[in-house]
């Protein structure tokens, strides 16, 4: 199994910056240092909807970016061209199409798609078929259809998306966003056939270095019980090559901006996490339910956000229903999850538990 | 507004009259000792006296610390009213900066921020969330003055503020002044506000003017008087001014009594504010006023932040504290111990879990114990980007041992160590160069076998096996001692008689409130002693001092003389 890497520019000079740390010291973080009672402890900081990207999207988006946001089809929709209207007839009816959407929603304005033969993603049925992807390693049958409706959109690319920065800066900045991985039972971080992986909620602010902006490993956080059972996952995996690969399951996380917390649940869901001493990164892929999905993304981004990337909640729902592919409605057959990975980056911590004894470390420096 | 300036103006007058009386005052200071090494600091405790010799401190006049003032107002007012406010930083002398507060002078801009901060510690007290609780009396009308109740307070406020000696005349001018503004301003509270302003001002509250009278015990000889030493004991113990209990034990004598001092001093060791004392009579020895300006190059110590820093002085002083005042152990054994308390940031440099400040003990096998091998003396006797064994082993001498190190000659070539051989590996290989060349040696070498058993930490405290892939040999020796790490140079310094004598040396400065002179040898090599026989518990040498009768002798002055040293020792 193969993983391509995604980094963002941030996350590239974070990696060189990194790498010159390691450089300069002297061999202060060996992996098996930091492998205690073989396990290791990683907290998430930074998270985006994974997004194979071009130049000015010239593979992926042959026809350009999208350019119908919701200001724009008000606009159109609504010409000042003297005509008496309410905001009954008006904001409030494109407001109520946004939070009670149909898909019998006639779709006005162009919505293109993304396309080109690459995506990220994971092979989540082990089938190849016509609208897989294939991964920018190689790798066949690629399914993220999620990637097909909001690749050309501005708000889902980085760096400077709406949606990119501001779901990465909440990830960094706001507790109630701390996702904290464990990994259990680990004999050697680049090999190993048999692990468990336990997914918890943190308590603390993430450790940065001086500049205040640089997220280093090493920091402690404390698990989070208050949320209960649901939100304390425990799955089984390997790692091959230095890739953790958990088995299918479905995966909830919870996630807020400006105080609206939602839950994402990938359903046969799977980590693909290149894993290492100082951090991980890689995706999290799955069927995520299209409803649950939808209501995430518009409470925690409003149509004021959702215009300075030109995404009209409407058109997105459109095109997500069309383009769902999973968990068939048993009464309908239609799909009513789509495709997706969540691109993923975390750091090293030590985890600590309720209860547990703080002062058990045996090969502290 | 016309009513500040005059306040200011007064204020300005007085503060002129005093710093001058300061600059008199220490004309008499005694020369400050050569900057030599020499091994006889650690004068042996054997050859001292079993009884007290005769000695005592000249009486001092010395300005309130920042720390000291915070202190003040958050004893009189309460621990909310914390200002953020670093007055200028003051010369240390004798290895410490309360030493410096003897010989510091006073600048017209200093005034001005001593004034900015009982202004708005003034305001804050005044405020209408804090008058209700704080204000012992309600004034007949809020919009008009009123000199009953503005005396009641005053008075009792005043009193704490100017460690018992605020006088008739000086309240009955403060409440003048409360009055005459309350009126002007039609708020009584604004009156108040503005006579307290003028107190937390005042130069009679911002410096320790000590006075004497005859001593009864020692015809023809001067002591103390009682709030002289009242302030002495809070000042050492508390870094505060005196309470009221104290100020009412001089006032009654019973403080200039064996049994008076002792049972006030007893109360005070007793007290939680003992903590305040040690830990600031620590952070001065330790030097760690520099962790204002310590920064590190982030891109090479990615691990190291300004909360670090932060933490590293915590650590150290918690550790302190923990030791010597909880568990009352052994002063030397804060150099071998391998218990400390880890917070967040330093857990990462350590490699281990640490949510909020947590207990921590160092494994046997770890390479840390004691004191040296925390962050707090690594990183801040370190350059920015890299170790230095230099800077450590003449911190260690310095700070530890009272063995100063002369200063690099003026003429010095510094370009190979600037700019060194690239295929040279290591620190020690680094400093090879200077136990080379005659004219650097003569220092290095009592300086650098030290602080190369450190070289297992970088610049940040991070442990390291190499440095640039070279394997670090952390051997080195202390005084013909050899060892072969850190750990074993911790075990090394805790036998040595020097780092005892030191921390008597300096307790004893620090109490009295002046530079230590030649002429203390005596009373200092007495303080060994008891010191050794307390079994080098911090507490009962703090009581000792405190009790003693150098503590409240005052020693004739010598001839004045200007050489005095405020340099680092």
């Amino acid at each position: 199994m193969k993983l391509s890497l995604m980094l963002s520019p941030r996350a590239l000079m974070v990696s060189c910056v990194a790498a010159a740390w390691l450089a300069n010291a002297g061999g202060t973080a060996a992996a098996d240092s930091v492998l205690k009672n073989r396990s290791i402890g990683y907290v998430l900081t930074d998270e985006y909807w994974a997004v194979y990207q071009t130049a000015e999207g010239k593979d992926e988006c042959p026809q350009g970016l999208i350019k119908m946001g919701p200001r724009e089809q008000f606009r159109e929709l609504f010409p000042e061209d003297g005509t008496k209207r309410t905001v009954v007839e008006t904001q409030l009816m494109r407001e109520g199409q946004i939070w009670h959407p149909s898909p019998d929603y006639k779709e006005q304005f162009p919505y293109p798609e993304a396309g080109g033969k690459y995506s990220y993603g994971v092979n989540l049925d082990g089938t190849v078929g016509p609208n897989d992807f294939t991964s920018p390693d190689g790798e066949k049958g690629i399914k993220n259809q999620l990637y097909r409706a909001l690749g050309c959109n501005e708000h889902f690319r980085g760096p400077d998306g709406v949606q990119f920065a501001l779901t990465n800066k909440m990830v960094r900045i706001v507790p109630y966003n701390r996702l904290l991985i464990e990994l259990t039972n680990v004999d050697d971080l680049g090999n190993d056939p048999d692990v468990n992986v336990s997914i918890e909620r943190g308590l603390d602010t993430l450790l940065t270095d001086g500049t205040g902006d640089l997220i280093i490993p090493g920091g402690t956080q404390r698990v989070d019980t208050r949320f209960g059972k649901k939100y304390t996952q425990r799955l089984h995996g390997k790692i091959v090559d230095g890739v953790l690969m958990t088995d299918q399951t479905d995966i909830r996380i919870m996630h807020t901006q400006n105080d609206n917390p939602s839950e994402e649940v990938y359903r046969r869901g799977t980590f693909r996490l290149k894993v290492s001493a100082e951090g991980a990164q890689g995706i999290l892929a799955g069927y995520n339910d299209i409803d649950s999905l939808y209501y995430g993304m518009n409470r925690n981004l409003g149509t004021y956000f959702q215009a300075y990337g030109r995404l009209t909640s409407q058109s997105l729902y459109k095109k997500m229903r069309e383009l769902a592919d999973g968990f068939p409605d048993p009464k309908t057959g239609k799909n009513t999850a789509i495709s997706s990975a969540m691109t993923m980056m975390f750091k090293q911590v030590f985890i600590e538990r309720p209860g547990k004894d703080k002062n058990k470390e045996a090969t502290a420096h | 507004m016309r009513h500040r300036g005059e306040k200011y103006k007064w204020f300005v007058g007085s503060a002129a009259a005093i710093a001058v009386s300061l600059v008199l005052s220490n004309c008499a200071q005694p020369a400050s000792k050569t900057a030599a090494v020499s091994k006889d600091a650690a004068a042996p405790s054997s050859r001292a006296a079993l009884v007290e010799p005769d000695g005592g401190a000249p009486k001092h006049l010395r300005i309130l610390t920042s720390e000291q003032y915070l202190n003040t107002l958050a004893y009189v007012f309460g621990d909310d009213i914390r200002l953020q406010t670093d007055f200028a930083p003051l010369p240390r002398a004798d290895g410490l900066l309360a030493s410096g507060a003897a010989l510091a002078g006073f600048t017209g801009g200093q005034i001005e921020q001593y004034y900015r901060t009982g202004t708005a510690a003034a305001g804050l007290a005044m405020d209408a969330r804090r008058r209700e609780f704080l204000i012992n009396c309600k004034p007949a009308d809020a919009r008009a003055a009123d000199r009953a109740c503005a005396t009641k307070f005053l008075g009792v406020v005043g009193r704490i503020l100017y460690r018992g000696r605020l006088t008739d005349a000086l309240l009955t001018d403060s409440v003048n002044k409360a009055s005459e503004a309350a009126d002007r301003l039609k708020d009584f509270y604004a009156g108040l506000s503005s006579a307290l302003e003028g107190m937390l001002a005042s130069p009679a509250v911002l410096f320790v003017a000590e006075t004497s009278e005859p001593d009864p015990a020692q015809p023809g000889r001067e002591r103390l008087d009682a709030y002289s030493v009242a302030s002495r004991l809070s000042l050492l113990l508390w870094n505060s001014v005196p309470d009221d209990a104290l100020l009412r034990a001089g006032e009654s004598g019973e403080l200039m009594t064996d049994k008076g001092r002792a049972a006030a001093v007893d109360r005070m060791l007793a007290s939680p504010r003992l903590e305040a004392g040690v830990r600031a009579f620590f952070d001065d020895m330790l030097g760690f006023d520099q962790f204002a300006t310590l920064a590190k190059d982030s891109i090479i110590y990615q691990s190291f932040s300004a909360v670090t820093a932060q933490d590293a002085r915590e650590q150290t002083l918690r550790t302190i504290v923990d030791q010597l005042l909880v568990k009352k152990r052994d002063y030397r054994d804060l150099y071998t111990t391998r218990e400390t308390f880890l917070s967040p940031a330093l857990g990462a440099i350590y490699g281990v879990k640490a949510s909020g400040w947590t207990p921590y003990t160092s494994p046997k096998d770890s390479p840390r114990a004691g004191l040296l091998t925390q962050v707090s003396f690594l990183a801040l006797h370190s350059h920015a980007g890299r170790s230095s064994p230099t800077l450590r082993g003449k911190a260690l001498r310095e700070l530890l041992m009272c063995q100063p190190v002369p200063p690099p000659p003026a003429n010095v070539d510094f370009s190979a160590l600037e700019n060194p051989d690239p295929n040279i590996k290591t620190q020690r290989a680094r400093l090879e160069i200077h136990r080379t060349n005659p004219v650097c040696a003569g220092c290095h070498k009592i300086t650098d076998p030290i602080g190369l058993a450190l070289e297992h930490f970088d610049g940040a405290g991070q442990y390291r096996e190499t440095e640039r892939g070279a394997p670090i040999d952390a051997s080195g020796s202390l005084d013909n001692q050899q060892f072969a790490d850190a750990a074993e140079l911790g075990a090394s310094l805790r036998n040595m008689p020097a780092l005892t004598s030191c921390l008597v040396k300096r307790v004893y400065g620090y109490a009295t409130g002046g530079p230590t002179a030649p002429v203390d040898q005596a009373v200092l090599a007495y303080f060994d002693n008891v010191f050794a026989r307390q079994g080098y518990r911090l507490p009962d040498l703090l009581r000792s001092i405190a009790l003693s009768k150098s503590f409240v002798t005052v020693r004739d002055v010598p001839a004045p003389s200007r050489t005095a040293s405020l340099s680092a020792p």
